[in-house]
């Protein structure tokens, strides 16, 4: 059996070629939120004073959501980097868990919010949620294909989670532009406008790259 | 190779530090594509990787199946490595999750398994056989007949007698994916050649009238290796 595995060794010498490694991983995050804060400008500048930069310290909830936006944001894309370097499941799992708490705050800041105010999970007219999700999800792209290429360059075990949080983490890029460009302050809104953003990228984003990671990985 | 320091260290020499530096300084020389500063790499670590593998599984023929995945996961892997962090922790990460794979795949072994018979592949006549003429033209049919990936999976491992690993590298797969064809060649074969055996025989050794080949050994159900 020893035998087979001296062979298998000499065929992964004959199989080897020249890799560039993949880059540091400080780098790789600073790249992807670069991007995104180049994102941000693209679509804040325009505006002469992008109204949801006013209403972050005016309304306690609006600020939560945007905490948790930021922190799903950059813990989330550090995780799901992470994933795809042996040897860093401690900054995978830790990355992945505070991204998701962070998304999971916010929510539920909204969801009080809508209690105590008597609302309901109902859209908002005129189909201000929509255009607001699908500014989002727009905006999510560029930052989802930069992420997922991390995540494609490296070796991921768990292929699955890596590509949601890779997604949600882009989606949560898109959501936080959009929220600070919006000045809706419906909890509702925030829910079904912002939120929704990180949910579905990933929900749409991960099982066609966790497939993809899982063929060419596992 | 000088350049690398390959055989400069002696056992005396190798503290943990000495050692892991040397590796590390041979995996960046890999990834530059020097292959004979890798192959002394590979060897080094095999060792290594056995100890940690073997003290997790007894059974040899699983543990050498898991200690080849791992060599290969950190072939095809190498790019994720920095040269810049220690080569110990990167090479034991990827070997624990070689390792968890393996408990994973056992876990689900029982929906996986097929009725297949490997002894019973190969005439009698021609056991040992390296290629698909060996096999019972029933045999030689339905393989034939499997799409282009489960046929080349099952021949690699079944007719050439390859390790998963080692199919895996020429089929240019990752092993999970190679392990997934060959099961899913096992099960169309196994469908396919139902009915193709009377008591024991194959069909067509019956009607050319040639002896019937009997079984080494008892009805084993036979899973994906590795």
């Amino acid at each position: 059996v020893t035998h087979s595995t001296d062979h298998l060794i000499s065929g992964l010498v004959e199989d080897l070629g020249p890799v560039r490694p993949v880059w540091p991983m400080r780098i790789a995050v600073v790249a992807v939120l670069g991007v995104a804060a180049l994102v941000a400008v693209c679509v804040l500048v325009p505006q002469s004073a992008p109204i949801g930069v006013k209403r972050v310290f005016q309304d306690e909830v609006y600020l939560v959501t945007c905490l948790g936006f930021f922190v799903l944001a950059v813990s989330g894309t550090i995780g799901s980097i992470a994933s795809g370097r042996p040897g860093s499941e401690r900054l995978e799992n830790r990355g992945q868990v505070l991204g998701f708490i962070g998304l999971g705050v916010a929510a539920a800041a909204c969801g009080m919010s809508m209690i105590n105010l008597g609302l309901t999970l109902s859209s908002s007219p005129a189909g201000l949620d929509g255009m607001c999700l699908r500014s989002a999800l727009e905006i999510s792209v560029l930052p989802a294909l930069v992420v997922g290429g991390f995540v494609a360059r490296g070796w991921t075990h768990s292929p699955f989670r890596a590509g949601l949080a890779a997604f949600v983490s882009a989606g949560a890029i898109g959501g936080g532009v959009i929220h600070m460009s919006c000045g809706n302050l419906q909890p509702q809104h925030l829910l079904l406008g912002h939120l929704a953003a990180p949910v579905l990228t990933g929900l749409v984003g991960f099982i066609p790259l966790g497939v993809w990671l899982r063929r060419s990985h596992a | 190779l000088a350049g690398y320091g390959t055989g400069q260290l002696t056992a005396v020499d190798r503290t943990r530090g000495e050692f892991e530096a040397q590796l590390s300084l041979w995996m960046k020389a890999a990834q530059a594509g020097d292959a004979e500063v890798y192959r002394e790499l590979l060897t080094a670590i095999q060792p290594k990787i056995r100890a940690v593998v073997r003290s997790k599984i007894r059974e040899e023929a699983a543990a050498e199946d898991v200690i080849q995945n791992a060599l290969l996961s950190i072939h095809r892997g190498r790019r994720t490595y920095r040269s810049e962090r220690p080569f110990g922790p990167w090479m034991r990460a990827i070997v624990r999750n070689s390792i968890i794979d393996h408990f994973r795949d056992r876990k689900r072994k029982g929906d996986r398994e097929v009725e297949l018979i490997p002894e019973e592949w190969a005439d009698e006549s021609e056991r040992g056989g390296e290629n698909a003429e060996a096999l019972a033209p029933e045999l030689r049919a339905a393989l034939a007949s499997l799409p282009e990936k489960q046929r080349e999976a099952v021949t690699l491992i079944q007719v050439e007698g390859l390790s998963v690993a080692e199919a895996a590298l020429k089929a240019n797969v990752s092993a999970g994916a190679l392990k997934v064809r060959a099961h899913r060649g096992y099960r169309a074969l196994a469908k396919l050649l139902k009915g193709a055996r009377i008591d024991g025989e194959w069909k067509s050794s019956e009607a050319s009238g040639r002896a019937p080949s009997t079984p080494s050994t008892p009805s084993t159900s036979h899973s994906t290796k590795g």
